[in-house]
C-alpha cells in the first residue's frame, strides 16, 4: 500500500494492469539521476504466488528496454539474493524496488553478467527455479 | 582366523568369478557375515605407510561413506584382516563395477526401445515407407534388449547377487543396531526390536563402509522389478525380502545412519517393491508380502521412517532438482495408502499426529506438521501445473483442429507435434501425481481433521480447496475441456468431488468456515452451489446434499466475522500485523527486534525459516513474548466499538 502513497522517486505501478490480476504487478521504474541509468525507463514485473508473502515474489525485468548490469541477464532475470534465499516477508514492494534502484545506481560499469549468453539459453522461465551463485556483493 | 578352504583369488584369478564369492557368502547365512569388517575400507593398503595386511582397499577409501567422516578426525581401523572382508568388500566393488553398469545400460536400451515404438506408431499410422526400415531397426534393438536381459538376470546369478545384497542388509543392519560405545564388530545376531537405538549419537563404523554397497542394493532391487518382477516371488527371491525390510526399516528415515537423503529416497522405492500387489491373484504370495509389511518386530517404525524421507527429500535443498523430489514421492504415496489399510500402521499416523498437534508451535516444526505443510505445497502446485498444462493442450488441440498447423513449414510443424506430445507427458505426470496427492490430503483430514484446521495450516487449506473448486466448476472450467481426457489422466468430475470430500471433512470447524468465506481470492456465495450442480450431474447426490451443509455454515460464518470486520475496520496502525496488515488476534513480540505482529503469522514464516523476518537474527517460536499490553487495548477498543454499535442498533431500531 503504502508504495501507492509514497513511492521511492522514480517508481510508480501500473494500477490498470494490478485491478485486472492481482497477482501480477508492473512497476514502471525510471534509472536515477547521476547514475548510469539516468533517464532511461524500466519495467518491473512482479508475480505473487498464493505463499506470499511467506515466499518471495518472482520478479524479472521485461518490456523493451532490460537494463545492462553485470547482475540482470538479458532475458530480465535479476540475481539478487533478496527475491531467493535472502528473502523475509518482512520486505516489501517497495523494499525490491529500493534494492534494484540501488543495485542500479551502484552499478560502475554497463556490462552483462559474464556468463549471460549461457544462461539466458538454459534457464527456466521462472527465476526462482535457478539455484542463484551470488558473485558478488560490490556491485 | 578365517579357514582358508575357499578358492584363493591370487591363485586362479580368472576362474573365481563374483558368482563364486557370492555364492560363498550366501551359504554362510549363519553368523559368518560376522567377520566382515566394518573399517576394512579405511585401512591402508600393505606397501603403504602404516599399511595393514590383508586391507586391499584400492580407492575404497575415497568413496563417499554412509556418513560423512568430520574433517581431521580419523577412523579406526583394525591390525589385520581376514579374507572374508577382503572378499566381501571387493565383491561388492567388482558388483559396482560390472553388474550395476550393466544395469544402467539395460534401463538405458529399454527407454530407448520405447521411444522407438513410439515413432514406429506414429510413422506407420501415417504410413510413411520409413516404417519398414524403422521396423528392423527397432526389432534388432530388441533382441538386443532380451539378450541383456537373459545375461543380466540368468536365474543363478540373479539367486547369487540377491542373497549376497541380503547378507550385505542384514549386516549393515546389525552394525547400525549395536550402541555406538561397542568397538568390536557384532560376533552374534540382535534382533531389530523396537525402539530403535536413538539414532542421535552416530556410529564410526558406519562411517567406513562407502554408500555404494546400498546404491547396489536398490539398483538392483529396480531392476529386478522392472525387468524380472516375477523373480522376487520365486523361493530364491522371496527369501531375501525380510532382510531387504529390515534394512529398509532401520535407515530410511535415519539420516543419522544414512546421510544420503537420495539413497533413502530409493529405499521409498524399494519398499513400493515390497508391496502386495492388489491385483495378483496368488493368494499365497500376497499373504507373504503382507506378513512382511506386520509381522518384522520394529514394523511399526515403517511410518515414522517413511514421513521422515518423504519430509527430508525437501529440505537436501539444492541437491534435488524441483521435478524430482515429486518422482521420489510417487511410490511413497503408492505405500502411505497401503500402509493407510492396515489398522496397525494407521494407528501409527494417529500417533504421529497427535504428538504434532501437542507441540504445533514448538521450535523444531514437527515432523508431522511439515508433511502435512508439504503435502498441501505439493497438492497446489501439482494440481495447478496439471490444469495449466491441460489449458495449453486445449489450445493447441483448436489450433491443429482448425488447420492453422497444416499452412505451417514441415519441420515448424513437427516441433509443434513434438512440443504437443512433451505437454501431455507432463500434464499426464502431473494430473496422476497431484490426484495421489489429494487422495492422501482425504486420508489424513478424515482421520485427523484438526491438523489442517489448526491456525498455522487453516487459512492455506482453505485458499487451496477454493482455489481449485473454483477453477474446476466456475466460468474458467472451459478452458480445461480436452478431447480424450482419460489419456491424461485428467478427471474433473473425480477431482470435484474430491475436493468436496475434503470440505466436509473439515466444515465441522467454525475456524475453517471462517477461513473458506474469507480468503479473498477465489471465494464466492455461488462457489458451493456450482459445485453441487457438478456433483448432482455425475450423480454424487449425497456429497452434493453435504456440500449444501457445508455452505450454509460458511455463510453463517461470514456474517459473523464480517460484523467483526466492520469494527476492525479503522482499528490503528498499531494493531495491525505489520507484514499481512490485519488486526492482530495474538500480538507477540520477537525479542531480538523487539517488534510486534501477530502469532500465527510469525508461526507460519518460521515454518520455513528459522529467523526473526525484521532482522534476521535466529529465532523460534518458543522465544515470542505475548504482547499482554496490546493485547488488552485492541480487546478494550474492540470493546467499546460494539458498545457503540449496539447502541446505534438500539436507536435505529
Amino acid at each position: 500500500m503504502s508504495l501507492l502513497k509514497e513511492p521511492p522517486p522514480g517508481v510508480t505501478v501500473d494500477v490498470d494492469q494490478a485491478h485486472t490480476k492481482l497477482t501480477e504487478w508492473v512497476v514502471h521504474m525510471e534509472g536515477a539521476p547521476g547514475t548510469l541509468y539516468e533517464g532511461e525507463k524500466f519495467q518491473l514485473q512482479f508475480k505473487f504466488s498464493p505463499k506470499y508473502p511467506f515466499d518471495s515474489p518472482e520478479v524479472i525485468f521485461v518490456g523493451e528496454n532490460i537494463p545492462i548490469h553485470p547482475h540482470i541477464y538479458s532475458n530480465g532475470h535479476i540475481c539478487l539474493s533478496i527475491l531467493t534465499e535472502d528473502w523475509s516477508p518482512a520486505l516489501s514492494v517497495q523494499a525490491i524496488c529500493l534494492s534494484i534502484i540501488s543495485m542500479l545506481s551502484s552499478c560502475k560499469e554497463k556490462k552483462r553478467p559474464p556468463d549471460n549468453s549461457y544462461y539466458v539459453k538454459t534457464c527456466s522461465a521462472n527465476p526462482k527455479k535457478t539455484k542463484w551463485w551470488y558473485h558478488d556483493d560490490t556491485v | 582366523m578365517v579357514e582358508e578352504d575357499e578358492e584363493i583369488p591370487t591363485a586362479e584369478p580368472k576362474r573365481c568369478t563374483t558368482r563364486e564369492l557370492e555364492e560363498s557368502f550366501a551359504r554362510g547365512s549363519g553368523p559368518q557375515y560376522c567377520q566382515i569388517d566394518p573399517t576394512y575400507c579405511v585401512a591402508p593398503s600393505p606397501g603403504t605407510v602404516n599399511g595393514v595386511p590383508g586391507a586391499y582397499t584400492g580407492d575404497l577409501a575415497k568413496q563417499t561413506a554412509l556418513i560423512p567422516c568430520p574433517e581431521g578426525s580419523a577412523l579406526p581401523h583394525s591390525s589385520q584382516y581376514s579374507f572374508i572382508s577382503s572378499c566381501f568388500f571387493l565383491t561388492h566393488r567388482a558388483l559396482h563395477l560390472g553388474v550395476q553398469v550393466v544395469q544402467q545400460k539395460l534401463h538405458k536400451l529399454s527407454q530407448e526401445l520405447g521411444r522407438l515404438q513410439h515413432q514406429y506408431q506414429d510413422i506407420s499410422a501415417q504410413g510413411s515407407p520409413a516404417a519398414d526400415m524403422m521396423h528392423k531397426h527397432m526389432e534388432a534393438r530388441m533382441s538386443e534388449l532380451l539378450s541383456f536381459k537373459a545375461a543380466v538376470f540368468e536365474p543363478n546369478m540373479s539367486e547369487a547377487l540377491l542373497q549376497f545384497l541380503a547378507v550385505t542388509a542384514e549386516w549393515l543392519v546389525q552394525i547400525a543396531v549395536m550402541s555406538p560405545e561397542q568397538r568390536i564388530p557384532p560376533s552374534a545376531i540382535q534382533e531389530v526390536k523396537l525402539p530403535l537405538l536413538e539414532d542421535d549419537a552416530v556410529h564410526q563404523y558406519l562411517q567406513c563402509i562407502p554408500e555404494f554397497l546400498v546404491e547396489t542394493l536398490t539398483e538392483t532391487v529396480s531392476a529386478v522389478r522392472r525387468y524380472n518382477s516375477t523373480f522376487l516371488d520365486s523361493s530364491g527371491g522371496a527369501q531375501v525380502l525380510p532382510h531387504l525390510m529390515s534394512f529398509i526399516i532401520v535407515f530410511m528415515g535415519s539420516p543419522n545412519r544414512m546421510n544420503n537423503p537420495h539413497l533413502r529416497a530409493h529405499l521409498a522405492e524399494c519398499l513400493e517393491t515390497l508391496l502386495p500387489e492388489s491385483g495378483s491373484s496368488g493368494g499365497l504370495l500376497v499373504g507373504f508380502r503382507e506378513q512382511l509389511f506386520t509381522s518384522h518386530p520394529a514394523s511399526s517404525h515403517l511410518v515414522t521412517a517413511l514421513i521422515h524421507v518423504f519430509v527430508s527429500i525437501e529440505m537436501t535443498g539444492q541437491s534435488v532438482a524441483f521435478e524430482e523430489k515429486f518422482n521420489y514421492r510417487r511410490p511413497m504415496y503408492e505405500v502411505i495408502k497401503y500402509l493407510w489399510e492396515s489398522p496397525k500402521h494407521k494407528k501409527n499416523f494417529s500417533v504421529l499426529a497427535n504428538e504434532a498437534l501437542a507441540s504445533m508451535e514448538s521450535a523444531k516444526p514437527p515432523l508431522f506438521l511439515r508433511f502435512v505443510n508439504l503435502l498441501i505445497n505439493d497438492a497446489i502446485f501439482l494440481l495447478d501445473e496439471g490444469l495449466s498444462y491441460m489449458s495449453q493442450l486445449r489450445e493447441s488441440q483448436i489450433e491443429r483442429d482448425n488447420g492453422a498447423w497444416t499452412s505451417l513449414p514441415a519441420q515448424q510443424r513437427a516441433e509443434r507435434e513434438q512440443s504437443f506430445q512433451q505437454t501431455s507427458l507432463l500434464a499426464r505426470f502431473h494430473n496422476m501425481l497431484g490426484s495421489s496427492t489429494i487422495q492422501a490430503i482425504i486420508r489424513l483430514t478424515r482421520e485427523i481433521p484438526q491438523m489442517f484446521t489448526h491456525s498455522t495450516l487453516v487459512d492455506r487449506v482453505a485458499a487451496m480447496l477454493n482455489y481449485f473448486l473454483s477453477t474446476l466448476v466456475g466460468r474458467k472450467q472451459r478452458n480445461l475441456k480436452v478431447r480424450d481426457m482419460e489419456k491424461y489422466e485428467f478427471r474433473p468430475a473425480e477431482t470435484v468431488s474430491d475436493i468436496c470430500t475434503i470440505y466436509t471433512h473439515l466444515y465441522s470447524d467454525p475456524a475453517f468456515c471462517l477461513a473458506v468465506s474469507s480468503d479473498g481470492r477465489s471465494y464466492t456465495p455461488q462457489l458451493f452451489s456450482q459445485a453441487q450442480a457438478v456433483l448432482s450431474r455425475i450423480s454424487r447426490g449425497v456429497l452434493a446434499e453435504e456440500i449444501e451443509a457445508v455452505a450454509a455454515k460458511v455463510e453463517e460464518a461470514r456474517k459473523s466475522h464480517e460484523e467483526e470486520e466492520d469494527l476492525a475496520a479503522d482499528a490503528p496502525e498499531e494493531f495491525l500485523d505489520p507484514i499481512m496488515s490485519h488486526l492482530m488476534t495474538d500480538p507477540v513480540i520477537l525479542p531480538s527486534s523487539k517488534l510486534t505482529c501477530d502469532r500465527q503469522t510469525i508461526a507460519r514464516h518460521l515454518l520455513s525459516d528459522q529467523s526473526d523476518p525484521f532482522n534476521r537474527q535466529p529465532l523460534t517460536m518458543e522465544e515470542v513474548i505475548p504482547n499482554t499490553e496490546l493485547q488488552k487495548k485492541i480487546d478494550q477498543w474492540l470493546e467499546e466499538k460494539r458498545t457503540r454499535r449496539r447502541k446505534e442498533l438500539e436507536k435505529k431500531d
